[in-house]
């Protein structure tokens, strides 16, 4: 009986395991013929660094990655769209250690500017608590976009500069899946991970985002910029 | 017994609060002076641009004396105002009014609107502007943050302690923020060249801070500036060879 038993699970494991590497694989050969289509390159591993960009959301969790990378010139822009995924670990009474992956699928483009570190992302639970006891994030003057945004920058004169009017009317009319970044040389649009057919809005999205830089932060915080 | 470490306790805690508050409401001063400096250095910049650009358009348009002069008496009043940000934004006002005025008078003049000098200084203004709308915002979300705080509870007994009072907002009168910044539109044959932007729907125009915002893209569009067509002769006289392109 117990041999059964072991057996069984020995199976389970193993069909669960080969079914982890299938989804891997589609995934892999999915993103691969999307990148074909859009006329990118693409590798499994992250030959280009990514992981070693400056973004926030590519340093948190106990421990982190970065896979499927695709690079090139998207509709005239230069872009990377790669699978980033991270885990927190947690350790319950008894002693039994659990790892709560997060995954996402990240598309980043460079700027002429040097953007000091700034989030982007709508508001949750968590956040409007906080706000309602006075913690509160970076404010505008349109309540509609604090209202949906949760923006933090350690520079909050970058941050005006950065978030004008017509950024914000951007940000309000985006899909509420992407979240942003800027920081250094770089802009990220990040969404809970997609499908490799749904990547294009991801690109979308960068691209319109980068396009909605004000024309204020090159003068201010480009390349040779007085400040 | 406990009661008295309880009441120590709150007290501790109220003076801790206390000094905390304090010195964030300092803190939050010195920010709004900064940044008040901020936008006097973008309007200083701005009013350093003047006077050449004055120059260059009278090359072309010598005759349009009223115009030079209301510009140059605006100016020097607008620089001359040192008080308060709402008095700031009153000497601002005519200032403003005459340079829409000045590039109203650009309109007719095609040469001048080609001229490189011109297009130059033209687009260091509208850069100013940017700077200066930048510096504005700033200023107002952090005069916004202050003045939450001096009306807040529990904030608002420090702010009445200490006698920390709400600041003036920076803000400009609705007529000239529509003028907006000069644009330059390269579509046409000629480049050429219009104070504000009528074609930008009103949601893309950034309208300066602490003003009512639209909650949608349907408001009104912008009004258009006054077409001075009428008041100035269809040619413009050759322009003399020291502001020749």
């Amino acid at each position: 009986m117990e041999s059964v038993i072991f057996v069984s699970v020995g199976l389970a494991v193993a069909a669960v395991a080969t079914f982890s590497w299938y989804l891997k694989q589609k995934r892999r050969q999915g993103l691969a013929l999307m990148a074909r289509q859009l006329g990118l390159d693409f590798s499994t591993e992250d030959t280009l660094g990514c992981l070693g960009l400056p973004f926030a959301l590519l340093q948190r969790g106990d421990g982190r990655g970065t896979e499927n990378v695709m690079w090139g010139t998207w509709q005239g822009t230069t872009v990377r769209a790669f699978d980033h995924w991270y885990y927190d670990e947690s350790t319950d009474p008894k002693g039994h250690r659990t790892k709560t992956y997060h995954r996402f699928s990240c598309a980043v483009t460079e700027l002429d500017a040097g953007c000091s570190p700034i989030t982007i992302d709508r508001e949750n639970v968590f956040t409007r608590l906080a706000d309602a006891v006075g913690l509160q994030d970076i404010t505008f003057e349109l309540e509609e976009f604090n209202r949906a945004f949760n923006v933090k920058s350690k520079d909050r004169r970058f941050a005006t500069a950065f978030i004008d009017q017509r950024m914000m009317r951007f940000l309000l009319g985006a899909d509420r899946a992407f979240g942003f970044e800027a920081s250094g040389k770089w802009l990220l649009c990040v969404s809970a991970r997609r499908r490799p057919t749904e990547m294009i809005p991801v690109l979308g999205t960068l691209q319109r985002f980068r396009a909605h830089v004000p024309r204020v932060v090159f003068d201010l915080y480009g390349i040779g910029a007085s400040g | 017994m406990w009661v008295l470490w309880v009441v120590l306790g709150l007290v501790a805690l109220s003076v801790i609060f206390g000094i905390v508050g304090y010195n964030r409401f300092v803190a939050q001063r010195q920010l709004i002076k900064d940044s008040w400096a901020n936008i006097d250095t973008e309007l200083r910049r701005r009013y350093d641009l003047i006077p050449n650009l004055v120059e260059t358009v009278k090359g072309y348009a010598s005759h349009e004396r009223a115009v030079f002069e209301n510009v140059t008496r605006a100016r020097a009043a607008a620089a001359a105002a040192t008080g308060s940000p709402a008095e700031q934004a009153a000497a601002e006002g005519p200032f403003v009014a005459a340079l829409r005025q000045l590039f109203a008078v650009v309109e007719n003049y095609p040469d001048l609107k080609a001229n490189q000098n011109f297009l130059a200084l033209q687009g260091e203004l509208t850069n100013t502007e940017d700077r200066l709308q930048t510096a504005r915002r700033f200023y107002n979300a952090n005069v916004r943050d202050y003045n939450q705080r001096v009306q807040q509870f529990p904030s608002m007994f420090i702010a009445r302690m200490f006698g920390f009072k709400e600041e003036e907002f920076f803000e400009v009168e609705e007529a000239l923020r529509e003028a907006g910044a000069p644009q330059v539109n390269f579509t046409q044959p000629g480049p050429s060249v219009s104070f504000g932007d009528p074609g930008a729907a009103p949601s893309e125009r950034a309208p300066a801070p602490g003003a009512p915002v639209p909650s949608t893209a349907s408001a009104p569009a912008p009004e258009a500036p006054p077409a001075p067509a009428d008041e100035t002769p269809p040619m413009p006289p050759p322009p003399p060879d020291d502001a020749a392109p």
